[in-house]
């Protein structure tokens, strides 16, 4: 299969749902799925490439999630163009936190990207001038959007769902450019061995910093489109760690540093999250770790790593 | 004008003084070997030239310039290149990856950056390991690997820490032939080493530390019947 | 006494160790020399039993050993000194020493093995309690020499002792493997530094490519033509 014709078929799995089917449950569904996806793929940048697993990568979701909310309901700015600004401002949110989490390495690096996950869902929750706290914000009303004679319906799932798909084929498409790109091989010497890296000639700060703005614009991104189709944001709803946790069970079980991965990754989650969700309300992540631990240790790979390599394999 | 100069290089951890005043040069188009006890702090001195630690007084200067003060992939693009102790590859890569890597420090088009790394890994013999992943390696080999990519990123002046540690004779004579090879190559080096035969050979000057102080320095055959560096180092005969 | 035949291992496919058959006679310092990735670190492996055989069998004195696990193997007597050290570099050099006597047979005997392995090595009594990571090459490889001892051998594995240490260690290296086998530990010395090994060795053993080329004793083995110009670069 080519690249071109596997792109094309991307594209045509990717569009054509909402013309098969107008149960609202299932559009959902799919949503959910690409939204997933969407935030798999942007922790993978970092994760999955560079190897620095943040465990915080909330921060990013709720900062991009509260900006275009309070851009809406504060400067009746239109959540799409909010949006957009809410992934910029998580990426100048990622400046200082790289400045100062990447100092660290390994598992340290880990916890202090939980530590600032943790302050950032503190600072919403007191700072009620700016967020509301916990009482949160919510959209009554999208703005009305008129194209030629026809109006957009909000009612439906239908905007919302090629809105988020185009979100999610940009975010795979990052990925795959990200790892033609001389950055892409560079983060994954950093991740193999930092030092050895950085006496070869690879600036290593330089390098991840990037990566991280790149991954904290796509999760704010997605934290703009879960204002703008879930209608209403509080602290715990954009800023748990369990949203952090998701993120990384996506990218890890579906295949670390792939394209495909994160794809695979959205739907196993969301396919668990449907079975729990009405039995286990905390319970479900006790579930995530153990299925992470499954898949590190018998399909490190994750789910499309290793059928790659079985792939390769066959006689 | 010395291609390297160290001067009154000093480096303190906390209240121990690992590396004390200390000062040599290294010529351009020589081989410097920098010998001394474990623990002397040769190490030390590598990762203070290399930027992986910054000296708590002294000056460090490439041809003229000082280097203190830059990080390690600035220091590298400068043109001093290094190899480690303990050998770092990346371990999931391919042979060839892990120089392709390095030489893109110089070569920004993966195409021409591949082909060097090719002919630098011919260079040190790896050729027939290219798809090979660096793990799977033997110790010769990956320390042969080791210097490949350091010769990939172009530089003047390459330091190699205890290359030969771990091979046998015959590796060890092999090793040293790529060594003068290297320098025949116009690119300088400072080694690294315990294996006095390999040091003895192709070394044009010796400098000792003992203690973080430098008690040695000059050529093979002077340094060698030194009586300081016999009892701190030598012991009673050069095998 | 300490039998090895017909030994096959390997690393999943990749076969190291082919038809391996040795003997190391009790009271002997027995060296083993060979090129990198001759097979020399993973023949030790599988005596301590870090490693299974494919085929073959090891016996210590006509007991089969190579299906005990490597706890019983020590119990047994054969203590591996792995490469590297592998100490534990935040412990004190007396707690790494006391480690090496904690198997069960080991544990009555410890304040005599630890008294005995201070008088070998008087420069660990200065810097018992100094901690392991910061010593000096040498001063390592005593400890974990040392800790090998502690566990009473009667036969003591070496893999490179010498490596990465000053030529003046090297020495005091040799002369301590030669003093411990003085007081009747057997010695399976694994070392790159061919000459001295042979030339201490009262028998010893080349491996190629996971087969075992040449044995000898010792001086047989430094006079051998191919062993010279193969392992000595003369």
């Amino acid at each position: 299969m080519t690249r071109g014709s596997a792109g094309a078929a991307v594209l045509v799995l990717v569009l054509v749902p909402p013309l098969l089917t107008s149960n609202p449950f299932l559009l959902h569904l799919a949503i959910t799925v690409l939204l997933w996806t969407l935030l798999g793929a942007a922790w993978n940048l970092l994760g999955g490439f560079a190897g620095q697993v943040s465990f915080g990568h909330s921060t990013f979701f709720g900062v991009g999630a509260y900006t275009t909310m309070i851009l809406y309901l504060k400067g009746g700015l239109a959540p799409w163009y909010g949006m957009v600004l809410g992934g910029m401002v998580a990426v100048l949110v990622s400046l200082p936190i790289g400045l100062i989490c990447f100092r660290l390495r390994g598992p340290y690096f880990s916890l202090s990207t939980l530590a600032v996950a943790e302050i950032v869902r503190l600072v919403a929750l007191n700072w009620e001038g700016l967020t509301n706290g916990p009482v949160g914000l919510l959209i009554t009303t999208l703005p009305r959007v008129v194209w030629g004679g026809w109006t957009l319906n909000w009612e439906s799932k239908v905007p919302f769902y090629y809105m988020i798909a185009i979100l999610a084929l940009a975010s795979m498409l990052a990925t795959y450019r990200l790892s033609r790109a001389r950055l892409g091989a560079y983060l994954l010497a950093i991740r193999e061995d930092e030092d050895a890296a950085e006496s070869v000639g690879i600036d290593t700060v330089r390098a991840k910093v990037l990566t991280l703005a790149l991954s904290a614009f796509f999760t704010g991104l997605g934290g703009g489109f879960y204002g703008l189709y879930f209608r209403y944001v509080d602290p715990d709803a954009v800023f748990p760690i369990a949203l952090s946790v998701e993120m990384v069970f996506i990218a890890v079980v579906g295949g670390l540093a792939t394209v495909i991965g994160p794809v695979i990754g959205a739907v196993f989650l969301t396919t668990i999250g449907e079975m729990f969700r009405e039995r286990f309300l905390v319970g479900h992540l006790i579930f995530y770790g153990l299925f992470m631990m499954l898949v590190i240790r018998y399909l490190p790979e994750g789910i499309w790593g290793g059928t790659r390599r079985a792939w390769a394999k066959r006689p | 004008m010395p291609l390297l100069t160290v001067a009154d290089l000093t480096k303190d951890f906390g209240g121990l003084r690992a590396v004390s005043r200390l000062s040599f040069d290294a010529e351009p188009g020589e081989i410097l070997g920098l010998i001394g006890p474990n623990g002397a702090g040769k190490t030390t001195v590598f990762n203070l030239v290399t930027g992986f630690l910054r000296p708590t007084a002294g000056r460090i200067l490439l041809a003229g310039r000082s280097v203190v003060g830059l990080r390690p992939h600035a220091i590298t693009r400068r043109g001093i290149a290094r190899t480690f102790q303990v050998v770092k590859p990346f371990p999931r890569l391919s042979v060839r990856e892990n120089v392709t890597l390095a030489a893109f420090s110089h070569e920004a088009a993966r195409g021409r950056a591949e082909r060097l790394a090719a002919q630098v890994l011919e260079r040190v013999g790896l050729q027939d390991k290219l798809d090979s992943r660096a793990a799977d390696l033997t110790l010769g080999e990956q320390k042969r690997l080791e210097i490949a990519r350091a010769l990939a990123t172009d530089p003047r002046l390459l330091l190699l820490d205890e290359p030969m540690g771990g091979l046998n004779p015959r590796e060890v004579n092999a090793a040293c032939a790529l060594v003068e090879q290297i320098r025949a190559d116009g690119v300088s080096v400072i080694l690294v080493e315990h294996v006095m035969k390999a040091i003895m050979r192709i070394s044009n000057r010796i400098v000792v530390i003992h203690h973080g102080e430098k008690i040695a320095d000059g050529p093979p055959e002077r340094v060698v019947n030194d009586p300081g560096v016999i009892a701190a180092y030598l012991g009673t005969r050069v095998v | 006494m300490l039998r090895v035949e017909a030994l096959e291992v390997a690393y999943g496919k990749i076969q190291a160790l082919w038809g391996i058959s040795v003997e190391i006679p009790e009271g002997q310092i027995v060296a083993v020399v060979g090129a990198n990735g001759a097979g020399k670190t993973t023949m030790l492996k599988t005596l301590s039993g870090l490693l299974r055989p494919m085929a073959g069998r090891i016996s210590l004195d006509d007991r089969r050993i190579d299906l005990l696990s490597p706890a019983e193997i020590v119990g047994l007597g054969v203590v591996h000194v792995p490469e590297g050290r592998k100490l534990f570099p935040e412990m004190t050099v007396l707690d790494n020493l006391l480690v090496g006597g904690y198997p069960a047979g080991a544990r009555s005997r410890r304040p005599q093995r630890l008294e005995h392995v201070f008088t070998v090595f008087p420069r660990l009594a200065e810097r018992r309690r100094q901690l392991a990571g910061t010593l000096s090459g040498g001063e390592q490889q005593m400890v974990a020499i040392g800790r090998g001892l502690m566990a009473g051998p009667r036969i003591l594995m070496l893999d490179e002792p010498s490596l990465g240490l000053a030529p003046i260690m090297v020495q005091e290296m040799f002369g301590v493997i030669a003093e411990i086998n003085r007081t009747g530990v057997t010695v399976l010395l694994v070392e790159q530094n061919t000459e001295h090994a042979l030339a201490l060795a009262h028998r010893g053993f080349v491996l190629e490519s996971g087969r075992v080329a040449l044995s000898g004793t010792g001086r047989e083995l430094l006079a051998s033509p191919q062993v010279r110009e193969a392992y000595l670069g003369l």
